[in-house]
């Protein structure tokens, strides 16, 4: 390098000093933790809870996903309504959704961390709690002023319900579940489409799945004279994962594949099993028979709606949701927009077929998500605020005329009931921006983090479709991975790669490339890859869990 | 060189090769504008599509029903209106600066005696390679005032090292014998710029502007980061939330669709907020374009 | 003694641009090496409560375990695959364009021509993803034109060399229309009388344009593939991410989708941060290199970095 050339880099590094040095002089923000409350100058509200008064009104951070405006709870009526209702103040921030992740973790570096937050993973509770940023929560506070919430979580979770978030003994969230988890994927099939090629009977057993997939791959069952349809089309939601892999299939011969599951005591993962290979070769069949559409190996979601609603295939899998009106719960994709589209259509939900052994089920996912409500240090400042919140939380997600409050504003005003009982919008609030203005919806509580669906069905379903939710949701059996909530250092480690080799041979198996008399072999380099680490591992996390 | 009549031109140009090459190139262009215009125009069709149309197995460019349904609820959004108009602010004042600024950047590398030239080179290389993160950058915004201003949006970004070599590059390709006469009649550095190079530059420098402008009204992250009053959100921010709030197929936002049936899905939402986004992009370009037919070099081959 | 001389002589000379400089030279420091300081968490263990300079020091261990590992080796290997795949095959696209372009003659056809080309840049591959994997369907346009071809019907897709392809044509497809803006601003400076003169002195169109409009090309080629050399380690994470599938992975995972999958798990910034880095370095000496070559190859006269 030349002279010139020496200069250079001379003076980047003179740069990069004089950088380090300035900026070593905001280094007192980064430490701001144990600092004084810092005034969040666009969001603390009139009533900041620092004076000492006995009576004083508490200050409660509520988020806001509103895109519109923060809704001032001055000329807010729902807002206004809560704080009368629940003795707080109110002082709503925004969180903005996607990137959230990134907000938080600049939130906290720069010593500004909200009251409290939600959604993270249980890797980074982890990092937090070792970091000291989260108070503790003591379960007895919780069980004295949530105890609505405290029994909900007994019922998902068991005895304990700090079981997952208990760290060295303490308790440092309040733990929530996604009570729909458990109960959630269903099959559906195209019960026109069987009357028309014959079959009047509801496939039960893999038999007559097989019977009637035949029957719609070859029986022309939209009558257009043409073979393009097929019996079934999947999608692989996540490459890393078996776990949503034509799992009915796999679950009528017992085995849950991406998932650890309990068997004779022991904790066993569906994908290696003996079992499996016996529902691989089934799915080969279907496959060489073309009953199974090639395309699943690159189709996404998306374009598995397509083909639904173009009609290409009659058997699908997926939450129970989607396959009833949107009345009966939300959604209603492959239901609503097929009947719009083909208004003869029916689609009628089943309960995954049984094997040969009387088996059935699919995968379901774990109630347990995510750790639940981390509160910051902030929120110890205040003795008292922790104690508000999590009475407050016990109400918004219990107390029905809160949850019509935040769920639909106030009757006469905003919403009236119809004959039947139902909720009803008075215009302009059926537009989803003039409802955020005056505050409704759960987007401006903090309880869409915590929702018991059993309390809010009556807001959430129409009258006519509460039968036929109910019934529709018994349909949903299977098992769920119980060591999701856990911490598994070595597991998260082999994850990805397990995942990924897993997938891909279940597509060469599936498809023929790779002849099924492999499976043991695939079992054993499945092992060799790490797969028996993290065997081990799972074997003492469920020893630890089931012993305490 | 000989400088030929009109007509000798055009009659050896109307040679037989040139005819077929000409054809042939006007139909590789048609073939072009199919490639590229086709899967636009279907995005076109389907926002403006029922869901029954949008699924069809039929391909129609014109869909029918037309339906307005998705762009109704886009626009109720008052937010929007807002958006639009931060965004169209956050483009002209940023595209301003940085051109003015980039150009100023670029013009003094171009002369080879320049004191500490190479090294303000590789200083610019190393800014376009190296980056400190989010935590540093967001920190220096807060700690200059900017956060929730427009110069948190327009200032960080404001020359980027990438630009400032394109520019060079053209300026550098500047016969010397314009410089050399205006120096003489005695003007100095920055007269020559803004007098001669800068109006001879105008191609490299409206397709800057151009990069730039596009830039910033496509540019949605930062607004997130840095703004904190959803009055001040850019249009892209909006319209990601508007494709999120309608989303029917996201679990979380269930809670956000009671109440009322949704006519389209996402689908279709998200090809009318491409059309939001793009159409006014469009609408720019040939303003540009009308820079790059200013062919005011003479003879600029170099040598 | 000359040479100081000499020095002190170009300062005063150039005054006025030093002070033109100046505003540039300023932001750059304050808005790029002040923040700087963050890449030392590609040596560091960063923990949030700690912040930046309290986060223990790890050296290079980020380094060592990503190059332990085989699956980031594999990531790094497809990286440069694709990229340079990308780079030879898509460089020259945009060029062709326009010069083809230009032989149009100036006429509403060609601006509508050029407006259109650029409009596939405007759409994300979060909605082109779908759109091609419906295109490349068993159904779609493509294996219904090779059926009357009478070949069968392919799932692309799935094919490990079939993905390659679709992702550089379809990258390709997608840039040429924008990359091809700075050339057609090239060719705009261009003086027609050259044209002409050369039509006199018997040139046909092939040597029109590899003499005239080719070499007017070439000092913003050079810049461009030099600063090209800035992204050969980044291949595309947003096209790759919405167009994968699990049978193409082993070729089509590169390193942001690597560190992203990551990322989803371990939540480890720092790690990101010192792949990062190790992006950039091997980004400046790439462009060190080629800026080399491109002085070799054109001697003074060359239009390179420096």
């Amino acid at each position: 390098m030349s002279t010139k050339g020496k200069a250079a880099s001379i003076f980047v590094l003179i740069v990069l000093v004089f950088s380090g040095i300035l900026s070593a002089c905001s280094k007192g923000t980064n430490e701001a933790e144990s600092a004084p409350p810092s005034s969040k100058a666009s969001e603390t509200s009139a009533g900041s809870a620092t004076s000492a008064e006995p009576a004083r009104t508490i200050t409660l951070n509520f988020t806001s996903w509103n895109i519109a405006g923060f809704p001032k709870p001055e000329d807010n009526l729902v807002i206004k309504n809560l704080e009368e209702k629940l003795g707080v103040k109110l002082d709503i921030t925004g969180r903005k959704s996607d990137t959230y992740k990134e907000e938080y973790n600049l939130a906290i570096a720069s010593g500004n961390a909200p009251d409290w937050f939600g959604n993270m993973s249980f890797t980074d509770y982890d990092k937090f709690v070792e970091q000291n940023l989260l108070i503790e929560v003591p379960e007895e506070l919780i069980a004295q002023h949530a105890p609505r919430l405290t029994e909900w979580l007994k019922s998902y979770i068991g005895p304990d319900p700090f079981l997952y978030s208990k760290r060295n003994g303490k308790n440092y969230a309040l733990p929530t579940v996604w009570t729909l988890g458990s109960t959630m994927n269903v099959t559906a099939i195209r019960e026109d489409w069987l009357t028309n090629v014959g079959i009047n009977k509801l496939p039960e057993t893999i038999g007559e799945l097989e019977e009637a997939l035949q029957k719609l791959r070859n029986g022309d069952p939209d009558g257009n004279g043409k073979k393009d349809t097929y019996g079934w089309s999947a999608a692989i939601a996540s490459p890393e994962s078996v776990s949503d892999f034509f799992t009915p299939v796999f679950g009528a011969y017992g085995v849950y594949p991406g998932i650890f599951t309990e068997q004779d005591g022991k904790i066993v993962t569906g994908e290696i099993q003996p079992e499996a290979k016996e529902a691989l070769s089934v799915l080969n069949s279907w496959y060489q028979q073309q009953l199974i559409d090639p395309e699943f190996i690159v189709d996404k979601a998306q374009n598995l709606q397509e083909k639904w609603l173009a009609e290409k295939y009659g058997y699908a899998v997926g939450a129970w949701w989607s396959f009833l009106p949107q009345g009966a719960f939300f959604d209603g994709f492959y239901h609503d927009q097929l009947l719009a589209k083909n208004p003869s259509s029916k689609v009628t939900v089943l309960s995954p077929p049984t094997g040969p052994q009387g088996k059935q089920g699919m995968v379901q996912l774990n109630p347990v998500q995510d750790p639940g409500v981390l509160f910051s240090k902030k929120v110890g400042e205040d003795p008292e605020k922790l104690a508000k919140y999590l009475e407050v939380l016990d109400k918004l997600t219990f107390d029905p005329d809160l949850l019509e409050l935040t769920w639909f504003g106030i009757e006469g005003k905003t919403f009236k009931k119809s004959a039947e009982g139902d909720y009803e919008w008075i215009p302009p609030y059926d537009n989803a921006a003039d409802r955020n203005a005056i505050g409704i919806g759960r987007e401006v509580t903090f309880t869409d983090m915590i929702q018991d669906y059993t309390a809010e069905a009556p807001f959430m379903t129409k009258n006519a479709y509460l039968d036929l939710r109910a019934q529709t949701e018994k349909k949903a059996i299977g098992k769920i991975d119980i060591l999701a909530p856990a911490n598994r250092p070595v597991f998260n480690e082999y994850k990805q790669k397990l995942g990924q080799f897993a997938v891909k041979n279940y597509i060469d198996f599936i498809t023929g490339k790779r002849p099924l008399s492999e499976f043991d072999q695939f079992v054993s380099e499945w092992n060799a890859m790490g797969g028996d680490k993290v065997m081990q591992e799972a074997q003492e996390v469920y020893q630890k869990m089931t012993a305490q | 060189m000989r400088y030929g009549k009109g007509k000798e031109i055009k009659a050896l140009k109307r040679s037989a090769g040139g005819i077929w090459f000409d054809s042939i190139n006007y139909l590789f262009m048609l073939f072009i504008v199919v490639i590229t215009l086709y899967p636009f125009a279907n995005q076109v069709s389907i926002s403006l599509s029922t869901t029954a149309g949008a699924y069809s197995d039929k391909i129609l460019l014109i869909p029918n029903p037309i339906s307005l349904d998705t762009y109704k609820v886009a626009f109720h959004y008052d937010a929007i209106w807002s958006g639009f108009n931060n965004s169209l602010f956050r483009m002209g004042l940023g595209t301003l600066i940085s051109v003015v600024f980039t150009a100023l950047t670029a013009y003094p590398l171009v002369k080879k005696r320049l004191p500490f030239r190479k090294t303000f080179i590789m200083m610019i290389l190393f800014t376009m390679l190296f980056n400190g993160g989010l935590i540093p950058n967001f920190f220096l915004v807060k700690e200059l005032g900017f956060l929730d201003t427009i110069w948190a949006l327009v200032i960080p970004g404001m020359i980027s090292g990438f630009n400032v070599y394109i520019m060079a590059a053209f300026f550098r390709n500047l016969p010397e014998s314009l410089e050399e006469s205006a120096k003489i009649d005695g003007a100095g550095y920055f007269r020559i710029f803004t007098r001669i190079v800068f109006p001879l530059s105008l191609p490299v420098i409206a397709v800057i502007a151009l990069w730039v402008a596009v830039g910033h009204w496509n540019e949605w992250f930062a607004s997130l980061i840095y703004t904190q009053d959803p009055h001040k959100y850019v249009l892209q921010v909006v319209l990601r939330r508007i494709i999120i709030e309608n989303n029917t197929q996201d679990i979380t936002t269930i809670a956000r669709q009671i109440g009322k049936t949704q006519a389209f899905t996402t689908r279709q939402m998200q090809a009318t907020v491409i059309m939001i986004s793009t159409v006014p992009m469009l609408i720019i370009y040939p303003f540009v374009q009308k820079y790059f037919a200013k062919g005011v070099m003479l003879g600029a081959v170099k040598g | 003694m000359k040479r100081e001389g000499r020095f002190w002589r170009d300062l005063k000379e150039h005054k006025m641009l030093l002070l033109m400089f100046l505003p540039g030279l300023l932001y750059f420091i304050i808005f790029h090496y002040l923040p700087m300081y963050g890449t030392v968490l590609a040596f560091k263990d960063f923990r949030i409560s700690e912040g930046i300079w309290g986060s223990p020091w790890v050296g290079f261990r980020h380094f060592e375990y990503a190059f332990d590992d085989l699956g980031f080796i594999n990531a790094l290997r497809n990286t440069l695959i694709i990229s340079l795949l990308k780079l030879v095959l898509g460089f020259p696209a945009p060029i062709i364009f326009a010069i083809l372009l230009n032989e149009i003659g100036r006429s509403t056809f060609k601006k509508f021509v050029q407006t259109v080309s650029y409009l596939p840049h405007f759409i994300s591959w979060v909605v082109l993803g779908g759109v091609f994997i419906s295109f490349l369907s068993l159904n779609g346009p493509l294996n219904l034109i090779l059926e009357m071809f009478g070949f069968a019907p392919r799932i692309f897709m799935s094919e490990e060399n079939g993905f390659v392809a679709i992702l550089i044509l379809t990258d390709i497809w997608k840039g040429f229309g924008w990359g091809a803006i700075i050339y057609i601003a090239a060719l705009a400076g261009l003086d027609p009388s050259m044209y002409e003169a050369a039509v006199i002195d018997g040139a046909n169109r092939w040597h029109r344009i590899r003499y005239i409009t080719l070499p007017s090309l070439v000092p913003v080629m050079t810049i461009l593939i030099i600063l090209s050399m800035s992204g050969i380690l980044d291949a595309g994470f947003d096209q790759i991410f919405n167009m994968y599938n699990s049978r193409v992975v082993d070729v089509s995972e590169i390193i942001d989708t690597y560190v992203y999958k990551k990322g989803l798990v371990d939540a480890d910034y720092s790690y990101a941060t010192a792949i990062g880095l190790f992006k950039s370095i091997v980004a400046l000496v790439m462009i060190v290199i080629s800026n080399k070559i491109a002085n070799t190859i054109r001697g003074k006269e060359a239009d390179a970095l420096w």
